[in-house]
């Protein structure tokens, strides 16, 4: 999965003719020369090699095909047919993605041997030099990670932890703490390049240079690695020197509310992922930039999620039922965790099971945090793509494309644990960003370049599952609105509930894998959390399409707008004027020119 | 690819070193669609090779058996029994409903039982243009059984294998189960039962898979939904299927496992539910049927044919026509399935689904004539079975079957070392260093996703060959809890040193001596009019005689065996089928006239209790003559004569007709 930092659009190229100026250096003198480097290396920071993107007129036959068997079928059905046949084959569609879906949440325990994957007592000595890459923006709980890192298992002369903060007044307190610790541990440095656009790709691009452990690997801010999880990697690296990437477990860990009352900004020490509690512009309409067209407006396309109007109203101080209203939907947002459980079980699954499948279908897009890439397979890949909204993923699929092995461990023992999202909004803001990172993905077209049929059709499901999610939200309600004003046959009224089918026996499932989870980590929970689980299912259902609605109405608009989609992380951008025309040649993502 | 990485410092020497395993030289070349479409045909194709190389013997021997089976069950199968229960006729009416007319039944669709079966019959008789090579329609629908029994026997004798039994006794399992004049005269005749029975089976041979993957118990569970589809019935055993799934359970998956098959198998048969509700017949209405009716007649208001310990009841004529037929497979299996249901773990669910149902037959209730059909193979495996418990092996066995090699969760230790903290579950049960697949990680290396490779032989019962076993008396694998197996599972490993080898032998040897002297010679007589008897006869002579000898216009009453056979012959009208004409409203509006518009009935003798609940056709059948006779009455053939003819104007055309004939 993706982490915490909100990405902006990578910096226009701007000529940085000035001397570099050294922000930090770590104890060593040749540090100060690294941080030169990695300034002007920033400075002319250049695309990252990356597949071409074909032109392949034969899609565009497909489509044109597709199109002919729609218009001939209106014709041939006449209306009523039509709606029928359409959702019928929508309906179809749904349930292939969704059984898949259910095999691939099921896919480490389909076998029992395949459940435990990990022997902890079988660990080979230290021997593989190892760089962390820590990229921190306004991070004050920086510390207790580098602390974690640091008190674990793997001795420190095999390490090189490189922070990668900014040079700049927000991120002075994390740069400090950062210092502080390069000063007492000679393993750790500090790369602060400037630049007023940080991003995570920007920030794992700069700190690349300097690694110098034969594994690279990405560690969050906010989030605490286990002791022995440099150990098993290092075992892997040494019995698997087939394997190219390594990707460990990570997991949320608070099935309940996080009680803090604090609702300080970025000093969550909960670490949310999202980053930004502070009224995220995209999650929050009102915040916008009043030139937004259709911001708020009645046809907003954020529509579906309306926690962004929610946020508004509550604010408004007026009285009677709209200020009852307003305070239930603020309570809906911040007060209610029923979300939670689900959010960690999802990771669960994720990292437990279906990044597994990925791995063993050799289609895989990373995690985002505590994954492991040997350097010399990342030069081969020209580093992260400093333009991707989920970097990591656009990662796993080039890698995935040029053939590079992926191992997959996850044990209690070496998961990375986190903690969910502050609220549901943030949740939202968080989903539907990947869910356009997939979507980027999907249209940059380097998995076009997967050698194997099969590869490329699971990237299509897997890349595509926001519009997929976005579809199931509106698969119920459309297809019970069929069943009753159509009267369609038995049979099709039938095949409308088979997605339903599989998505009930999907929350049985999770139900399974929620004991599991339960088991492996002792968690103290009772069966209300059970029942949670169940109840919420159809609520977070609707939470994820209305995420993917929103990504995908993004995505749409973005074709006119796509810079302001990249705003995503605006708060954490000193702001500076420039013209916005040049900004949005530069900022289009490549695939996209190619669509559209 | 130039970055900026190679550029740059010399710090890291290593950084120039384009040569590591974990990067292909070159990129992979890219496969084109249709190249990739032949690699999984041809993926699929290996694998099945592989199989059939990996069960050599098994598969040969099992295709001799299903040849055979397949030719015992052939000969003749439309012959004997004869036309004997008009259910046979009635499914053949409703596949061909389906086939031809796309409806469910050939009346009004009244949840009698699920549908499933005859549109499994359908499908076959749709695939292979059936209904227009055969003879009758019931033949059919016979043939479609035919092919029903062979996949039986196959998965018999699969089911027999997976649960332990060596392949003589597995093969002799099949041959009780397809030799038996019983299981001949209930398997050839077209019953929802067979079906559900095949469903069965297959549930029954997914549970007790060796791989005991979370995939076989939802194919578990999708085959007993299909079984309930088949028939409802059938549900009555899940508790034996369940105590199955229970025993080969492996703790690190048993969540998902047990949660699959139970929601596959409730989701599909709620299917059924479902379609009533979108029909809106799922409670009773005024005007339509409805699945709540239907099922509250057959478990409360049908007439029930008393217990089997009554000596008058129709249970008991049933089951003493069963044990007419052939006492050997249900008594021997019964006695056989006690022994096994306390002594030897492995075959206790099998005996469990024997017994429930004998005992099923002492309540006072419904009977159903086939009802002795889902008994027919776990008898066979009981009898077959407790021989090869007694059976001596020259080796000691390792009886690896059924989830024995996992220790159940109590057998845990719950003493976990220290690195062990937050572990899964499973690995504080057991370290287990002499399976390196539990240390092997997910490797994303395509001969790794081939699942034969990835699984510990060990789990494979039919891997464990006799002569493999070790001497030592722990020979059944390295962990303790498989001696619990060898001690309770199989009875050779711990007894045969005890009781003896030669003692076990003669034992066996006098059973099976016995079995071949004494059964033969009561089994023969009726294997010969199985492969010789044609007693479908009257019945098709009647039809063929009635369609060289009907007019157009005329309305018939039929029984259902002939039925479809006059539809198929274009008759014009379709004809009745007897019960619909007083049961059914539409139906009766047909024929407004009550029994007078009726011109002929094609029925054999009816019993007093069901004419009383058949006005009409009682009353046709009064004034009838019979015209034609056929098989010593079986089959008569009957021409209504209406009582007057002058005071109906618009019908006396009609009534100078049969004086004229008559």
């Amino acid at each position: 999965m993706h982490v915490d930092h909100e990405i902006p659009p990578s910096s226009p190229p701007q000529p940085r003719s000035s001397p570099p100026e050294p922000a930090t250096s770590g104890g060593a003198d040749s540090r100060d020369a690294d941080s030169r480097r990695a300034d002007s290396g920033r400075a002319a920071l250049p695309r990252p090699a990356r597949h071409r993107l074909r032109p392949r007129p034969r899609v565009w036959l497909l489509f044109a095909a597709l199109g002919l068997v729609i218009v001939w079928a209106a014709i041939r059905l006449g209306p009523t047919g039509f709606v029928v046949a359409a959702w019928s084959a929508v309906s179809l569609i749904m349930f292939i993605v969704a059984a898949l879906t259910l095999s691939r949440t099921q896919f480490a325990w389909q076998r029992p041997e395949r459940v435990d994957h990990v022997d902890l007592t079988d660990q080979e000595s230290p021997q593989v030099p190892i760089s962390l890459i820590v990229p921190a923006r306004d991070e004050p709980v920086l510390g207790r990670t580098l602390q974690q890192i640091l008190a674990g298992e793997y001795p420190h002369e095999l390490m090189q932890i490189l922070v990668v903060v900014s040079e700049d007044e927000i991120d002075r307190e994390t740069r400090e703490i950062a210092q502080s610790y390069a000063d007492r541990y000679p393993c750790v440095e500090v790369i602060a390049p400037r630049g007023d656009r940080r991003s995570k790709p920007i920030s794992l691009e700069d700190a690349r240079p300097y690694c110098r452990g034969d594994l690279i690997g990405v560690v969050d801010a906010e989030s605490l690695i286990a002791a022995g999880l440099l150990g098993h990697v290092n075992t892997i690296a040494v019995r698997h020197p087939d394997v190219g990437i390594i990707q460990g477990g990570v997991q949320l860990m608070n099935i309940r509310a996080a009680r803090k009352p604090d609702g300080a900004s970025g000093d969550d020490p909960a670490g949310d992922p999202a980053g930004d509690p502070a009224g995220d512009p995209a999650g929050d309409p009102a915040g916008d930039p009043a030139g937004d067209p259709a911001g708020g407006s009645a046809g907003d396309p954020a529509e579906p999620q309306p926690r962004g109007r929610r946020g508004r109203r509550g604010r408004s101080g007026r009285s009677g039922p709209k200020a009852l209203i307003a305070r239930f939907l603020t309570w809906c947002n911040e007060g209610t965790s029923w979300w939670r459980v689900r959010n960690c079980l999802e990771y669960y699954v994720w990292f437990m099971s279906r990044l597994r499948f990925q791995a063993q279908a050799r289609l895989i897009p990373l995690g985002g945090n505590t994954v492991f890439v040997r350097r010399d397979v990342l030069t081969a890949l020209g580093g992260w793509d400093a333009t991707a909204l989920t970097e990591d993923c656009d990662l796993g699929i080039r890698s995935s494309a040029r053939g590079v092995r992926t191992l997959v461990f996850y044990h209690p023992a070496l998961t990375t644990r986190e903690e969910t999202p502050e609220s549901l909004q943030k949740l939202v803001v968080q989903r539907s960003r990947w869910m356009l990172g997939f979507i980027q993905v999907l249209l940059k077209g380097d998995w076009r370049d997967l050698p194997t049929l099969r590869q490329r059709l699971l990237a299509i499901e897997m890349l595509a599952m926001p519009f997929f999610q976005a579809l199931a939200g509106l698969l119920l309600p459309t297809s019970l609105v069929l069943i009753f004003v159509l009267r369609a046959p038995v049979v099709l009224v039938l095949l409308y509930w088979l997605p339903l089918g599989i998505a009930v026996m999907l929350v049985v499932a999770e139900q399974a894998a929620f004991g599991e989870f339960r088991r492996s980590y002792r968690l103290r929970s009772t069966w209300l959390d059970s029942v949670r689980l169940v109840i919420g299912a159809p609520f977070y259902q609707l939470v994820l399409s209305a995420a993917a609605l929103r990504a995908t109405v993004r995505l749409l608009r973005g074709q006119l707008e796509w810079e302001k989609t990249t705003h995503l992380g605006a708060h954490h951008v000193v702001p500076t004027p420039r013209d916005p025309g040049s900004r949005d040649r530069d900022l289009a993502p490549r695939g996209l020119e190619g669509v559209s | 690819m130039t970055t900026t990485a190679s550029l740059s410092d010399g710090t890291a020497p290593a950084t120039l070193v384009a040569e590591s395993p974990a990067l292909p030289a070159q990129p992979v070349p890219r496969e084109g669609a249709l190249a990739g479409v032949r690699d999984a045909v041809g993926l699929l194709v290996r694998r099945a090779a592989a199989a059939a190389r990996a069960h050599r013997t098994g598969v040969v021997l099992v295709l001799a058996l299903a040849i055979g089976a397949g030719l015992l069950h052939g000969l003749n199968f439309d012959g004997w029994p004869g036309r004997v229960n008009e259910d046979e006729g009635t499914y053949a009416a409703q596949a061909f409903a389906i086939e031809r007319w796309g409806q469910i039944s050939h009346y009004s669709y009244w949840y009698d039982h699920p549908f499933g079966g005859w549109l499994f019959i359908a499908s076959y008789t749709t695939l292979t243009q059936a209904f227009d090579r055969t003879a009758t329609a019931v033949t059919a629908a016979r043939e479609a059984m035919l092919w029903v029994h062979v996949a039986s026997c196959v998965l018999l004798y699969m089911l027999s294998r997976r649960l332990g039994m060596r392949r003589f006794f597995a093969a002799l399992a099949v041959v009780l189960f397809s030799v038996s004049p019983l299981a001949i005269w209930y398997q050839r005749m077209a019953f929802l039962d067979n079906i559900s029975t095949l469903w069965v089976l297959a549930a029954l041979v997914c549970v007790a898979s060796p791989d005991r993957s979370v995939g076989a118990a939802t194919r578990a569970g999708i085959f007993m939904a299909f079984a309930f589809w088949s028939k409802e019935t059938s549900l009555v055993l899940l508790p034996g299927v369940y105590l199955l799934l229970w025993q080969n359970r492996d703790h690190r998956n048993w969540r998902f496992a047990r949660r699959n098959f139970l929601g596959f198998l409730s989701g599909i048969a709620g299917i059924y539910i479902l379609y009533a509700v979108t029909k809106n017949e799922l409670f009773e209405g005024e005007g339509h049927v409805s699945l709540w009716w239907a099922v509250k007649w057959q478990l409360f208001d049908r007439t029930p044919s008393g217990s089997v310990l009554d000596p008058d009841s129709g249970t008991r004529g049933i089951a003493d026509l069963w044990l007419g037929m052939d006492p050997y497979l249900l008594g021997v299996g019964a006695v056989s399935a006690v022994v096994l249901l306390v002594a030897v773990r492995r075959f206790r669910a099998v005996a469990f689904l024997l017994l429930m149902q004998i005992v099923f037959m002492a309540r006072n209730g419904y009977m159903p004539y086939a009802y002795v059909t889902s008994m027919l193979p776990f008898a066979a495996i009981c009898a077959a079975g407790l021989l090869d418990v007694v059976a001596p092996s020259r080796g000691i066995r390792p009886l690896v079957v059924l989830g024995a090699r996992n220790p159940g969760r109590r057998r845990v230790v719950p003493k976990a070392p220290s690195w062990l903290t937050g572990a899964i579950p499973a690995q504080r049960g057991r370290p287990d260093p002499s399976r390196p697949e539990l240390s092997r990680p997910e490797l994303s290396r395509p001969e790794l996703s081939r699942p034969e490779l990835s699984r510990p032989e060990l789990s494979r019962p039919e891997l464990s060959r006799p002569e493999l076993g070790g001497s030592g008396s722990s020979g059944s694998g390295p962990s303790g809890p498989d001696s619990r197996t060898a001690a309770d599972g199989g009875g050779p490993v711990g007894g045969c040193r005890r009781v003896g080898f030669w003692v076990r032998a003669a034992a066996v040897a006098c059973v099976l001596a016995l079995g071949v002297l004494t059964i033969p010679p009561r089994w023969a007589p009726l294997l010969h009019d199985a492969i010789t008897e044609d007693a479908g006869a009257p019945s098709r002579e009647a039809t063929q005689w009635f369609i060289d000898h009907y007019e157009r216009g005329q309305i018939v009453i039929t029984d259902d065996n002939i039925w479809t056979d006059l539809v198929v012959a274009g008759m014009d009208p379709v004809p009745v089928w007897f019960y619909k004409l007083d049961l059914d409203p539409a139906v009766r509006r047909t024929v407004p006239n009550g029994w007078s518009d009726i011109d002929y009935v094609i029925l054999g003798d009816l019993t007093p209790t069901t004419l009383e609940t058949l006005p009409t056709v009682a009353e046709a059948i009064e004034h009838s003559e019979v015209v034609a006779s056929f098989g010593d009455g079986e089959v008569m053939i009957r021409k209504v004569i209406p009582p007057t003819c002058t005071d109906q104007t618009p019908r006396g055309a009609r009534c100078t007709a049969p004086a004229a004939g008559g």
